[in-house]
């Protein structure tokens, strides 16, 4: 009984993702019957075999560890200071009045134009990336959560205050739960941003990473390695995005619209 | 003098931000060399737009920003519409774009200049891929709200197949189109400046870290302040234009 339900849920996977298959399917076969030249676009099953190769014998590990480390860092420290300036920004007027300018002003900037100053502050290394993961990441996060906090429904302010609820404790058991679900959806914005800022700052500018690792490989022609590390960032966000999800429900089940995540 | 206070704060965190710019390099605590101050760099980037060799980066790079964006726009919001009213389309595209969604497009550009060649082409193609997920998604969130009572009572009023789409599925999807090709405009333009400085052929994203790279760091700082003018100003139309085809909404 249950093997039956298991190929029955490959099957509906296989047909559910069949464009994937397909295009997969005719990639390897243009590849393989030399329609256009195996450098230009190496097949499918060699990339794989690439992976592995690299995965094993050659530094993927390696690179893969110094793109996240980056990435991690600099998400992790844009959430630390996005979540409270956003909230603070919500509660204080004093703090909403300069920063709403700030932001405005800020947001419609390309910000990886910065990238170059933050070079000439921090160094090709690590901080130089991690600076500019946190400032695109810090962005959509401040913004969510000024957003929902801006929100929660005064009422329920005022009646944990005349229940006596201190200060603190309406912080921690009213606001911040309300904004929850806008903490989680500019999270969610900032996880693939940052990905996608690491990748690219490794590329313009360092000795290791992913990026580091597609742009190498390009300069010698490598073409199968190009795809194995465009695909491993593309996974891993993938990844991060489906676990994040599956946490988010959890942590939001309470919710009166859980049904929504 | 509510009003005089909220102007004064509107203006007050960017002058702040200006004033200490220009004191810290001014004064010495961070080294001009470093930081030059606010002043100097935008007297700079003044310059820089007068000059010939800087227009002509300037030029490269919004022609192919033009192109790849508009190109983007006509290919990409038909499908998303028609994503939402064929099963088999969304059926078809809608893993695609899930599994695409986190590629950084930006990155793709050395592999799509294997692929073209190192002349416009790639550099348009990687603009056109790189807004063309999020105009898609917004067009078909936007085609599939529109109430279906709405295209029901429009038929029984014996109204065409293709006065339903431009009359009622089109104005009712615009609200949600316009904050996608707002984020593909922000996108677009991480795009361009991204894939310039990974190729290092021509363009703003050139202009800015060949700068960096000679050691001129007075006109990178000159280049950033132009780069965020553009950003700042093709918002404002962007906002401009919103405002002027939703007023109804």
């Amino acid at each position: 009984m249950k093997k039956k339900s298991i190929s029955l849920a490959i099957k509906k996977t296989f047909f559910q993702y069949y464009s994937v298959f397909l295009i997969l399917f005719v990639w390897e076969v243009i590849s393989r019957s030399g329609v256009i030249h195996p450098v230009l676009l190496p097949p499918v099953s060699k990339i794989v075999v690439r992976f592995f190769e690299l995965l094993f014998f050659g530094k993927l590990l390696y690179h893969t560890g110094q793109s996240m480390f980056r990435m991690w860092i600099g998400l992790g420290l844009a959430t630390l200071v996005g979540v409270p300036l956003g909230i603070m920004m919500a509660r204080f007027v004093v703090v909403r009045s300069f920063m709403e300018p700030l932001l405005s002003l800020g947001f419609p900037i390309p910000k990886i134009g910065i990238y170059p100053v933050l070079i000439i502050f921090f160094g090709v290394l690590h901080f130089s990336k991690i600076a500019l993961i946190f400032i695109e990441s810090t962005f959509p996060i401040i913004m969510a959560t000024f957003n929902g906090a801006l929100f929660v429904e005064q009422k329920l302010i005022w009646s944990a205050e005349s229940m006596g609820t201190k200060k603190q404790k309406i912080l921690w058991k009213v606001i911040l739960p309300l904004t929850l679900p806008h903490i989680f959806m500019g999270f969610r914005v900032g996880l693939i941003v940052s990905l996608i800022v690491v990748f690219l700052s490794e590329m313009i500018a360092s000795a290791e990473g992913l990026g580091h690792l597609m742009m190498s490989s390009s300069r010698v022609f490598r073409s199968a390695d190009m795809f194995v590390a465009i695909g491993m960032i593309s996974f891993l966000g993938l990844l991060f995005d489906r676990i994040f999800l599956s946490l988010r429900r959890k942590a939001l089940k309470w919710h009166p619209e859980a049904a929504l995540y | 003098m509510l009003k005089e206070n909220r102007i004064l704060y509107t203006v007050l965190s960017p002058v702040i931000l200006f004033v200490l710019w220009e004191g810290l390099s001014r004064a010495g605590v961070i080294s001009s060399e470093i930081l030059p101050p606010f002043t100097t760099s935008l007297y700079g980037s003044c310059q820089l737009v007068a000059s010939k060799e800087f227009s002509k980066h300037l030029l490269a790079s919004s022609y192919r920003w033009a192109i790849g964006f508009s190109i983007s726009l006509v290919l990409s919001i038909p499908i998303g519409i028609y994503m939402a009213r064929s099963k088999r389309l969304y059926n078809f595209l809608d893993p695609l774009l899930t599994l695409t969604y986190p590629v950084p497009k930006a990155a793709m550009i050395p592999i799509l200049m294997l692929w073209m060649g190192a002349g416009d082409l790639p550099k348009v193609t990687v603009i056109v891929i790189g807004c063309f997920i999020p105009l898609v998604i917004s067009a078909y969130h936007g085609a599939q709200g529109v109430e279906t009572s709405l295209i029901w009572s429009a038929r029984a009023m014996g109204i065409g197949e293709r006065a339903v789409l431009f009359r009622i599925i089109l104005p009712a999807s615009l609200p949600t189109i316009f904050s996608g090709i707002r984020m593909a405009l922000a996108i677009s333009l991480i795009v361009v400046l991204g894939s310039e400085m990974i190729a290092r052929q021509s363009g703003l994203g050139y202009y800015l870290f060949n700068s960096l790279e000679m050691g001129l760091y007075e006109m990178t700082y000159s280049v950033l302040i132009i780069i965020s003018g553009i950003g700042l100003f093709l918002d404002a139309i962007f906002s401009l234009v919103m405002r002027k085809v939703l007023v109804w909404a």
